[in-house]
C-alpha cells in the first residue's frame, strides 16, 4: 500500500499539487469578496497553470534546453516548448494583473470601496 | 462578530472540499496524466523532438527557448508584445481621469527617515541598481547563446527602475519617466520588432524570415548568423515594450496612491 502511494506521488504528486493550488486559486476567486483579494487569487491560479506545464516539460536525464557540444539526440534535453509558452504566459499575467490594478483603482474612486458588498448593496446569506 | 466565524468555517469546509476532490479525482482516473519524467510521454513528441534536434542547424540560435520563442514562434511573440503594449495603453486610459495625488515635498532628511529604515538597506539597494542594469544587458545579449531573453532583460530593467523610484532617499538617478512617455516608448519596442519582420521583405523574404535579412550573405553559416542578428533585434524590441510597460504601470499607479509612509 506505502509502496503504491510512493510511486503514485514520485509519478502525478507534482501535478495533484499544482491542480490543488488551481481549485484554491479558482475557489478563492469565487468565496472572497475583496476584489483585491480575488486579483491575488487569480495570480496564485496563474502560476499553478504555469508550474503544470513546466513540470509537464521534464524529461528523466534531461539538460538545460541549451545545446551543448557532442551531446545530440532529443532525448538529452527537456521540453523547451512549455518553457517558451510559459515565458509568454507570465507576461501576459504581468500584463493582465496591471489593467485589473488600474480598474480596481477607477472602482475605489467611484464607490469608495473594493469591497463586494459595499459595491453591489448584496450580503450573502451566512 | 458569531457569523464572520461562521463564514470563516464555510470557507476551511469549502477549500478542504476541493482538496478531497483534486485527491480523490487523481486516485479515480491513474491514467490521467503520464508520470512527470517520462521521456515517452506525447508532449515530447513530434514537434518538440525537431525543435531540439534541428533549432542549431535551423536559427544558430543554442538556447533552444530562444529560438522556439523568437524564430519558430515569431508572430506568437510580436502579439505578445503587442499585448504588453496594449495592457500598459489601457492602463494609463482607465485611470486617465482620475485626479494625480500631489505628493509633499521633502527635505533629504526627511527622505531618509521615512526610507526602508536603515541606511544599510538603503546602501545596498543603491549599489544593487548598477549590477542588475548589467546583468539585464548580459541577459539580453546572451539571449541565443546561452540562458537568458528578451522578457527576463525588460523585467530587470524595470527592476531597476522600480528600485530607484520607490525608495525615496535616492536622489533619483534614473530620472523619473512620465507615464505617457514610458507608454510611447513602448510603441517604440513594438515598432522595431515589427521594423525587423519587415526588413526581410527588402530582401525578398517573407515576414520574420531573419535569413533573407538584406545584409549580404551567401554561404549557410552568413545565413545562420544572421538568424542571430535577427534574433537579438527583435529581442531588443521587446526588451524595450517590456520595460517601459512594466514602468507605465508602475507610475501610472503610483502617481495616483497615497502612502502612509
Amino acid at each position: 500500500m506505502i509502496d503504491i502511494i510512493e510511486t503514485f506521488l514520485a509519478e502525478k504528486g507534482i501535478y495533484m499539487m499544482t491542480f490543488i493550488l488551481m481549485g484554491l486559486g479558482i475557489f478563492g476567486m469565487v468565496s472572497s469578496g475583496n476584489y483585491m483579494k480575488k486579483i491575488m487569487c487569480m495570480n496564485i491560479m496563474q502560476v499553478s497553470i504555469i508550474f503544470f506545464f513546466l513540470a509537464l516539460g521534464q524529461k528523466e536525464h534531461g539538460t538545460l534546453p541549451v545545446v551543448v557540444e557532442n551531446l545530440l539526440g532529443a532525448d538529452a534535453y527537456i521540453n523547451p516548448l512549455p518553457h517558451a509558452l510559459m515565458l509568454t504566459a507570465i507576461v501576459v499575467s504581468l500584463g493582465t494583473t496591471g489593467v485589473a490594478l488600474a480598474l480596481l483603482m477607477k472602482i475605489k474612486e467611484i464607490y469608495g470601496s473594493i469591497e463586494e458588498e459595499d459595491i453591489t448593496g448584496k450580503r450573502w446569506k451566512k | 462578530m458569531n457569523m464572520d466565524r461562521n463564514k470563516d468555517r464555510k470557507k476551511i469546509v469549502g477549500v478542504f472540499f476541493v482538496i478531497a476532490v483534486v485527491i480523490g479525482v487523481f486516485f479515480l482516473f491513474p491514467d490521467l496524466l503520464p508520470a512527470v519524467d517520462d521521456a515517452k510521454a506525447p508532449v515530447h513528441t513530434y514537434l518538440s523532438d525537431y525543435y531540439i534536434e534541428n533549432s542549431l542547424e535551423d536559427t544558430g540560435a543554442h538556447n533552444m527557448v530562444t529560438a522556439v520563442l523568437a524564430d519558430y514562434r515569431g508572430f506568437d511573440t510580436l502579439f505578445e508584445t503587442c499585448v504588453m503594449f496594449l495592457a500598459g495603453v489601457t492602463a494609463l486610459m482607465v485611470l486617465s481621469t482620475t485626479a494625480k495625488v500631489t505628493k509633499p515635498e521633502r527635505s533629504r532628511k526627511e527622505r531618509l527617515q521615512i526610507s526602508f529604515g536603515s541606511t544599510v538597506l538603503d546602501i545596498a539597494f543603491r549599489i544593487i541598481v548598477p549590477v542588475i542594469v548589467i546583468y539585464a544587458f548580459y541577459v539580453l545579449v546572451h539571449g541565443e547563446l546561452s540562458l537568458g531573453g528578451g522578457f527576463q532583460a525588460g523585467a530587470l530593467l524595470a527592476i531597476a527602475y522600480m528600485i530607484d523610484r520607490i525608495i525615496p532617499s535616492f536622489n533619483s538617478s534614473l530620472g523619473n519617466l512620465k507615464e505617457e512617455t514610458a507608454a510611447v516608448i513602448a510603441g517604440v519596442g513594438v515598432f522595431i520588432y515589427i521594423l525587423t519582420g519587415l526588413l526581410p521583405m527588402a530582401g525578398s523574404g517573407n515576414f520574420l524570415e531573419y535569413g533573407k535579412l538584406p545584409f549580404g550573405a551567401d554561404t549557410a553559416e552568413q545565413i545562420r548568423q544572421l538568424h542571430g542578428t535577427g534574433i537579438l533585434l527583435i529581442e531588443i524590441g521587446v526588451v524595450v515594450c517590456v520595460m517601459a510597460t512594466i514602468i507605465n504601470i508602475l507610475e501610472v499607479v503610483l502617481e495616483r496612491t497615497e502612502f502612509d509612509d
